[in-house]
């Protein structure tokens, strides 16, 4: 990493475990990354991966039942876990925020959505009456929803998918947060309106300076958006990289894999290479690395230790034994 | 592969679909005047955004909707209006597979009993015959016939949609109506559940009409696709014509949003970024439906409705010579 490099949000070693009926599920176990001041950083990995779980805890925002523990979450060099409910409460929105995969879920369907917005706008911004009335107009124009004056005044119903999206978005804006956390953020929504919220979210950060994590399975987005990519597997990190040597010269088997499973729009593909198996479940990991029994690379080693992340290029990791590059064996059919 | 001299096998004509609206004048036209082909042995994708009828479309040929108007036709036989006996041989020869497999399983019954129930229905096989074919079918799927005794949610989603498949194949149909089978399917399932897709139509034979919003699982897999938007089909044509020479408008915004996942090629593309959202289908305007959202609209689009013509394929839209 470069000595100029401002990082902004700092995590370290972070653990993630619930109780639930199935017994401990170790849903985070060791993640561990820095976000610098404008970056976008990519974070792929499949449903329960633990790339969701590992945000929702650095904002405070997991269910009781969630153990969290770290060697260090920091956001703006201030440690996050010494902090009081309070001020992790304050930090919220305005430090570090977050959107979600559905939009309709995180709005209330009883308010208007002038008055969701507005809210925002007294809780960080302190505006009231006219003045608060004009900035909440002025965010839905800002992110491209017309006749912004009639539509304060409807609810979230009356909105399709990606203007309650962009409704959030206007609600994030008004706290000015330095990171945003994007959680599949149009996931729901279709191709065409995608493409309209993700040139939004570049033209916000390009204006603002923003940092964002993209979470999304889509590797597409990834490719368009990230200049650094962080894969997980089974609640860790298992490669992290420039965009450009995640995609071109992926060193995981579960990285290989993921790239070679996705059909291409422009290209034909004759026949899709597929990961055999599923993810392992969190509550009954065994030992060694949680993706042995899918890797066509497999060792013994890898059934007696987890590797640990390790350099393997420039600022590129990979947590491996198998040196791909070198692997002398064509992985197994 | 598309055999254009053959009869088809499936064939829609003019079909539309109606739900009432909020008034009586102005009903919902999901569907509005859809003419589409099925030939034996091909698979053809149906593609488009939410709410353009795509789902809509397949239910009507199965029967789950009442059409409004037009024909659906197997072989040529007229099927919207058939009943009993006869509406059970139609059956057998059509099957759908529907998208979100947590919610089309029946939780209370094991997978034995799931994959018995239509052998049973149709009268096609008793006692140890029909549990053979049960073993028959997980085989075929891929699944371990040693998990008939299970239920639903033993399973994960990927085995689920197997199982979902398993028993649409328990009929022994020709045609299998498949409705965003991947689309509730982490990225690494995916690619095992469509290559067992491409698989067992060779295996059986199959013609597939394939229902999905990623245009790349649609190229992966169609020898034609056919566009839709808000109802009407824009533009049909084999895989290489649509995806590599798009004419409609639509088609075209519609592929250049899809991104790539190559950052050197992605971040090279041009992105068509469309304006504002499709109206809603219970307020169609007059003239072309694409017109409040296209970046190459003229007056006439406004005013007269353009249908599919052959110019190269086909396609609906003024703009096109």
């Amino acid at each position: 990493m470069s000595q100029l490099r401002e990082n902004l949000l700092e995590v370290d070693g972070l653990h993630v475990d619930f109780h639930t009926d199935d017994g401990l599920v170790h849903a985070v176990r060791g993640v561990s990354y820095q976000l610098a001041r404008g970056e976008t950083l990519g974070i792929v990995g499949e449903s329960g991966s633990g790339k969701s779980v590992t945000h929702l805890a650095l904002l405070d925002l997991l269910p009781p039942s969630a153990r969290i523990r770290a060697r260090e979450l920091r956001m703006a060099g201030r440690n996050l876990l010494k902090l009081s409910p309070k001020e992790r409460r304050k930090m919220r929105g305005r430090d570090i925020a977050m959107i979600f995969q559905d939009p309709m879920t995180c709005l209330n369907p009883f308010l208007t959505l002038g008055t969701q917005i507005a809210e925002m706008f007294k809780l960080h911004q302190g505006l009231r009456a006219a003045k608060l009335k004009e900035a909440t107009i002025k965010a839905l124009h800002d992110v491209g929803i017309s006749k912004a004056e009639d539509r304060i005044e409807q609810y979230p119903h009356e909105f399709s998918g990606g203007m309650r999206q962009r409704a959030m978005i206007a609600m994030m804006l008004a706290a000015r947060p330095d990171v945003l956390i994007a959680d599949e953020p149009t996931t729901a929504l279709d191709v065409t309106i995608q493409a309209q919220i993700m040139a939004l979210l570049r033209k916000l950060q390009k204006d603002r300076g923003m940092s964002i994590v993209l979470i999304t399975h889509d590797l597409g987005l990834i490719a368009g958006f990230a200049q650094r990519v962080l894969v997980m597997y089974a609640g860790r990190i298992v490669e992290e990289g420039p965009t450009e040597a995640i995609f071109k010269d992926p060193r995981h088997p579960y990285t290989i894999g993921l790239m070679d499973s996705v059909p291409r729009l422009d290209q034909d593909i004759d026949r899709l290479k597929q990961i055999p198996g599923q993810p392992p479940d969190l509550s009954r990991l065994g030992q060694g690395c949680p993706f042995q029994e899918r890797c066509s690379f497999v060792e013994k080693r890898c059934g007696l230790e987890d590797p640990e992340l390790k350099a393997c290029g420039s600022e590129h990791r990979v947590a491996c034994y198998v040196d791909i590059a070198t692997a002398p064996l064509e992985p197994r059919a | 592969m598309s055999a254009s001299k053959t009869a088809p096998l499936l064939q829609l004509v003019d079909l539309a679909v109606h739900f009432p609206g909020k008034t009586k004048d102005r009903p919902v036209r999901a569907v509005d005047g859809v003419n589409l082909e099925l030939y034996r042995g091909e698979t053809l994708g149906l593609v488009g955004e939410s709410g353009c009828g795509k789902s809509t479309t397949a239910r009507a040929i199965i029967g789950l909707v009442e059409p409004y108007a037009g024909s659906v036709q197997m072989e040529g036989q007229e099927v919207t209006r058939l009943r009993g006996r006869k509406r059970k041989a139609f059956l057998r020869q059509l099957q759908m597979v529907f998208q979100d497999p947590y919610a089309s399983l029946d939780p209370r019954q094991t997978v034995g009993e799931i994959l018995a129930e239509p052998i049973e229905i149709h009268g096609l096989s008793r006692g140890k015959d029909k549990k053979l074919r049960t073993i028959e079918l997980m085989l075929q799927v891929g699944l371990d016939p040693t998990f008939l005794n299970r239920y639903p949610h033993e399973f994960s989603g990927g085995q689920r949609q197997r199982i979902g498949i398993a028993r649409a194949l328990a009929l022994e149909p020709e045609v299998l109506l498949l409705d965003e089978p991947v689309s509730a399917l982490d990225v690494s399932i995916q690619a095992q559940v469509l290559n067992l897709l491409s698989d067992l139509k060779e295996e059986l034979g199959l013609s597939y009409l394939f229902i999905a919003h990623d245009l790349a699982v649609v190229r992966h897999l169609s020898d034609r696709v056919a566009v839709m938007y808000l109802g009407r089909i824009v533009e049909i044509g084999t895989r290489e014509q649509i995806f590599e020479n798009p004419l409609h408008p639509y088609t075209q915004a519609l592929l250049s949003a899809v991104p790539v996942p190559d950052p050197v090629v992605e971040r090279q593309r041009e992105h068509i970024v469309l304006k504002g959202d499709p109206p809603s289908p219970d307020r169609l305007p007059i003239g072309c439906a694409f017109a409040s959202r296209c970046p190459v609209v003229r007056q006439r689009c406004h005013g007269e409705e353009p249908q599919l013509e052959a110019k190269g394929h086909e396609v609906a839209c003024w703009e096109v010579a």
